[in-house]
């Protein structure tokens, strides 16, 4: 069985493809399994894409999918996600966001496992009485689970969740209100926590194992010292000083991460 | 501001970010005391070690593992040598960082600043 990584990363208001070259390397440093990247052509153009086992030029998305980010409004092109099923080059795949660093080798025993499908359950905040990391759609409904990180097999079963988080997208009101989650955006947390849910038997069992927790920093967080020993990060409005060693980082400031990709860069040598 | 009150701030921010080097190194530690071994997903734990011990004369056995469910280990004796080594060599690692940040008294020092 060939295994490997898959990123995806199409520019717009933030430029998503220096992440996925950073993300790319961390994994092929610390996990050792080769990393292919799913985008456009416009963001191949831009990046020394030379460190990609395969490149996948595919259609970027042109809905009008925005999230707010460090105050401001940016375009967020994430609903093809589920493609990756058919994009995948490998039978067994470890899907990541561009903004996930992984500084450990902890994914390893994960990948090497037989389980079909894995998904994170929750993230790791750091930072004492601060919610948002671990949280359910309603009290009345499903804990969302976080698409950050995946790991999937080529099966039959797999196919239909990811052709279901296509069906869910196309009826994102109606799923919403079903599930009773924000629908202002698509968010592939969302779609892929229903389509568990549903092919679970409707939570009769679990379709997923857990991955691990990364740590999860915001767009208020500040990474403010980066030495090969680990990071410092200044946490959120109420100032509150956190250091990671070793430890896989899920990091939605995005600004900041590309204002430091060089000094970031400098940890895969 | 009064001194007394500076002072108090400082170490209030001393002990917080104590607190949360305290919770990340307990974190990693029982991040790294999972193993994978013959398909399955097991937390090591002196449960886990206390069993592989209580079961030594078997060569081979059916574990359930974290997830509940069963895996043949056809070696026992090369399961039991990875449980206590990754143990040992997890809780050792953590000692040795946890008493690093006992001998910091500032909240900078503990962020490495």
């Amino acid at each position: 069985m060939n295994l490997g990584c898959c990123i995806f990363a199409f520019d717009g208001d933030i430029d998503y493809g220096p992440q996925a070259v950073l993300a790319g390397r961390l994994v092929e440093k610390h996990l050792g399994i080769p990393v292919s990247l799913i985008t456009d052509s416009i963001t191949l153009d831009k990046i020394d894409h030379t460190i990609f086992d395969k490149t996948f030029i595919t259609e970027g998305d042109d809905s009008d999918n925005s999230r707010v980010l460090c105050g401001k409004s940016i375009a967020f092109k994430n609903i093809n996600r589920n493609k990756i099923y058919a994009l995948t080059p490998y039978d067994r795949t470890l899907l990541i966001d561009s903004d996930c660093l992984i500084f450990s080798n902890r994914l390893k025993d994960y990948l090497d496992s037989d389980y079909d499908f894995m998904i994170c359950e929750s993230m790791k905040d750091l930072c004492p009485n601060r919610g948002g990391s671990n949280f359910s759609f309603s009290p009345q409904s499903l804990h969302m689970l976080w698409a950050t990180n995946i790991i999937f097999n080529k099966t039959p079963e797999n196919k239909i969740l990811f052709d279901l988080v296509d069906h869910i997208r196309e009826n994102w009101i109606w799923y919403g209100t079903l599930y009773q989650f924000d629908t202002r955006r698509f968010r592939n947390d969302y779609a892929f926590t229903v389509a568990c849910h549903i092919m679970g038997g409707f939570g009769a069992e679990k379709y997923y194992i857990a991955l691990p927790s990364p740590i999860l920093f915001n767009d208020r967080d500040s990474l403010v010292k980066i030495t090969k020993n680990g990071l410092t990060w200044v946490a959120g409005d109420q100032n509150i000083l956190v250091r990671t060693a070793g430890q896989d980082i899920h990091m939605m400031n995005k600004i900041e991460l590309l204002e430091k990709i060089d000094s970031l860069g400098s940890l895969y040598d | 501001m009064d001194d007394r009150l500076v002072k108090a701030l400082a170490h209030a921010d001393y002990r917080q970010t104590l607190g949360i080097e305290r919770q990340r190194l307990k974190d990693k530690a029982h991040a790294e005391l999972v193993i994978g071994y013959c398909g399955g997903i097991f937390t090591v734990d002196r449960t886990l070690i206390g069993f592989v011990n209580s079961i030594k004369e078997y060569e081979s056995a059916v574990i359930l593992d974290d997830n509940g469910y069963p895996v043949e280990i056809e070696n026992l004796e090369d399961f039991r040598a990875r449980v206590i080594g990754t143990y040992f060599e997890v809780t050792n690692r953590y000692l040795t960082d946890y008493n690093e940040i006992r001998q910091k008294r500032t909240a900078a020092k503990l962020v490495d600043l």
